[in-house]
């Protein structure tokens, strides 16, 4: 099925115009599968890291949301072993008129404001909940250990 | 259709969902947002809510957009949709439509002698020579399709032709005619059927070769031998035809054999007694009637005027007996010896009790027409009947018996008054010889005519008790 042109024009303006610390470019061989980097924001635990994840567009995008999973190991209560992000926006509160720079800044944006409220990693958000300075400690070693180039 | 816009279209215009200006513009009732049409419309079947601020959002919500944007995004300037294959033409949105149906040189169009149904760019409509376009041929005036031209040329009727024997130049359609009457067509010998192999030129077929062929010479031989043939290829037909009818037959009889054996179960014999042996030889045991009377096993001593069926039936009617017959499940069909000799009144059950007083005289031949279940039925009945006959018989002995008793009893009460009479005499005689030993004869004497002296005869009955009484 060719590309709707909306994807195209995401595309070309993610590789020309890219946001501030992101990068995002598409698979020669699959041209919805995105390899994606997120610089961690300064002010955050995760500053100075560099995190990998996946985009995946499905057929029904921009109706339905993109799929992203981070590939880096990181220490944050809404992001689990896997990768797997609870974000609204990827979920029930997807919108067409979103788009893989506004999902990505989303996300940068989750890295500097972890919600321990609703976690995906039951025990980092415990960890933080009573320890915050102490997790975001072991949060710091994970960038460095995992996150660092 | 998708359009290259040639400037890049203010943001304003963008839909938010295709991230392209605006085609069709609806602007939502409830927060004012403006989509294309499409794009709302698809994003309102997969969530109920405005893209932009996600209030609750339904088809019914969505107006057209303000004639303003509408304006806007059909006035922005567009490339032709044919501009890869050529086309310079830029214009409004609105009008690129009207362009690319009537103007553009690089549209589609159909044939325009509408006599093919080839789809080409418009620019080439005009030079296009249908290869559909039905010309005249030449030479026979028919119409023919362009591009079926030349092969129409070479079996056109009219195209003139040389004959390949004469060149003789002539129309196709003649070439069939001179064909069989060109003098100098090589053909080959009339006999070449029964073996010449001559070949030549009609001309010199006539003149040199008929005189000189052998076959020719002998063409009466061949042609009487031709007739003869066919008549035997005909006659064989018919006897072949005669074998696969009598073959059937035969399958048929074999089959119809086969039944009748297996009717008659062990009553068959294969061995061929019944067809080549004479009456008087058959088996005993199944030739009940036709021997000797006296020998019968079921014929009393009266018997002697028994009906014999097989005395006087035909060795073949004797023979079919034994088969049940052609159609066995026939109930109505029995042949006519069968049904002559079918069992006289003592067989019937029902006339047991004449039969009891008949059977002294008859008794009938085992019947043989019938099948095997049958005739052991017929044996059993006749034993029966057999037994009655014996036990009248022990009857009327019974009777005689006692009839002969009686008479034996009457004659020995006679016997014994006899003896009693002669015992009284030899009695008087010794009485007699008494009175004259002991001389009281005289007195005795003269009573000898009148009656016996009681007294006396007492006395003697006491003082002789040695006298045996009978």
């Amino acid at each position: 099925m060719a590309l709707p042109k909306r994807i195209i024009k995401e595309t070309e303006r993610l590789v020309a115009d890219p946001a501030p610390g992101i990068t995002a470019a598409p698979h020669e061989d699959n041209l919805r599968y995105f390899d994606v980097t997120i610089q961690g924001p300064d002010g955050s635990p995760f500053q100075q890291g560099i995190f990998k994840l996946e985009l995946f567009l499905p057929e029904e995008y921009p109706m339905a949301p993109p799929k992203v999973r981070f590939l880096t190991k990181i220490y944050h209560p809404n992001i689990d072993k896997l990768g797997r992000i609870c974000l609204d926006i990827l979920k029930d509160k997807w919108s067409p008129a979103l788009q893989i720079r506004t999902v990505l800044l989303s996300v940068q944006a989750l890295l500097s404001a972890p919600n321990p409220d609703d976690p995906l990693a039951p025990d980092v958000a415990k960890h933080y909940k009573e320890d915050e300075k102490g997790a975001m400690g072991v949060s710091r070693e994970w960038t460095a250990l995992y996150a660092s180039g | 259709m998708l359009f290259n816009y040639v400037a890049e279209p203010n943001s304003n215009l963008l839909c938010c969902i295709c991230r392209m200006p605006f085609i069709e513009p609806a602007t939502t009732r409830t927060c004012s947002h403006t989509f294309c049409r499409d794009c709302i419309v698809e994003a309102i079947g997969h969530a109920r809510q405005c893209p932009v601020d996600r209030s609750a959002l339904y088809i019914e919500d969505l107006l057209p957009a303000n004639s303003i944007i509408r304006s806007l995004v059909d006035e922005l300037i567009v490339e032709c949709i044919h501009r890869a294959s050529g086309c310079p033409h830029t214009c409004q949105r609105q009008l690129l439509t009207a362009h690319v149906m009537d103007v553009c040189p690089f549209s589609s169009v159909a044939c325009p002698k509408g006599e093919c149904d080839q789809i080409l760019a418009r620019r080439d409509a005009e030079s296009h020579s249908c290869p559909h376009t039905r010309v005249p041929c030449e030479l026979c005036g028919v119409k023919i399709q362009l591009d079926d031209l030349k092969n129409h040329i070479r079996e056109c009727t009219d195209a003139i032709v040389t004959c390949e024997f004469c060149s003789l130049e002539l129309s196709r359609s003649e070439l069939p005619a001179h064909d069989i009457v060109c003098p100098e067509a090589i053909i080959s010998c009339p006999q070449s059927s029964n073996g010449c192999s001559w070949t030549g030129s009609r001309t010199t077929l006539t003149s040199l070769h008929i005189p000189s062929c052998p076959y020719e010479a002998i063409k009466g031989f061949f042609a009487a031998n031709a007739t003869k043939l066919e008549r035997l290829i005909e006659e064989n037909l018919l006897l072949r035809h005669k074998i696969d009818l009598l073959e059937s037959h035969l399958q048929n009889t074999k089959r119809e054999l086969q039944s009748a054996k297996t009717a008659l179960g062990p009553w068959y014999r294969s061995d061929g007694v019944y067809a080549y042996s004479t009456s008087s030889d058959l088996a005993p045991d199944l030739q009940p009637a036709s021997a000797s009377t006296s020998a019968h096993p079921f014929s009393l001593a009266s018997d002697v005027s028994a009906p014999s069926p097989f005395d006087h039936a035909p060795l073949q009617d004797a023979l079919a007996a034994y088969f049940p017959s052609g159609t066995p499940n026939d109930p109505g069909y029995r042949p006519a010896h069968a049904r002559r000799q079918t069992l006289p009144a003592g067989w019937d059950p029902a006339n047991n009790a004449r039969a009891s007083t008949q059977l002294t005289q008859t008794v009938a031949p085992l019947n043989l027409s019938t099948t095997l279940e049958g005739a052991l039925v017929g044996v059993r009945e006749s034993v029966v009947a057999l037994s009655g006959a014996v036990d009248s018989l022990g009857r009327r002995n019974d009777i005689a018996l006692t009839n002969e008793a009686l008479r034996l009893n009457e004659e020995v009460m006679s016997l014994r008054a006899n003896m009693h009479g002669l015992r009284m005499q030899v009695h008087t005689i010794m009485m007699d010889r008494n009175a004259q030993v002991t001389g009281r004869g005289g007195e005795n004497m003269s009573n000898t005519d009148g009656a016996w002296p009681m007294p006396v005869h007492r006395f003697f009955n006491s003082g002789a008790p040695s006298i045996t009484k009978l």
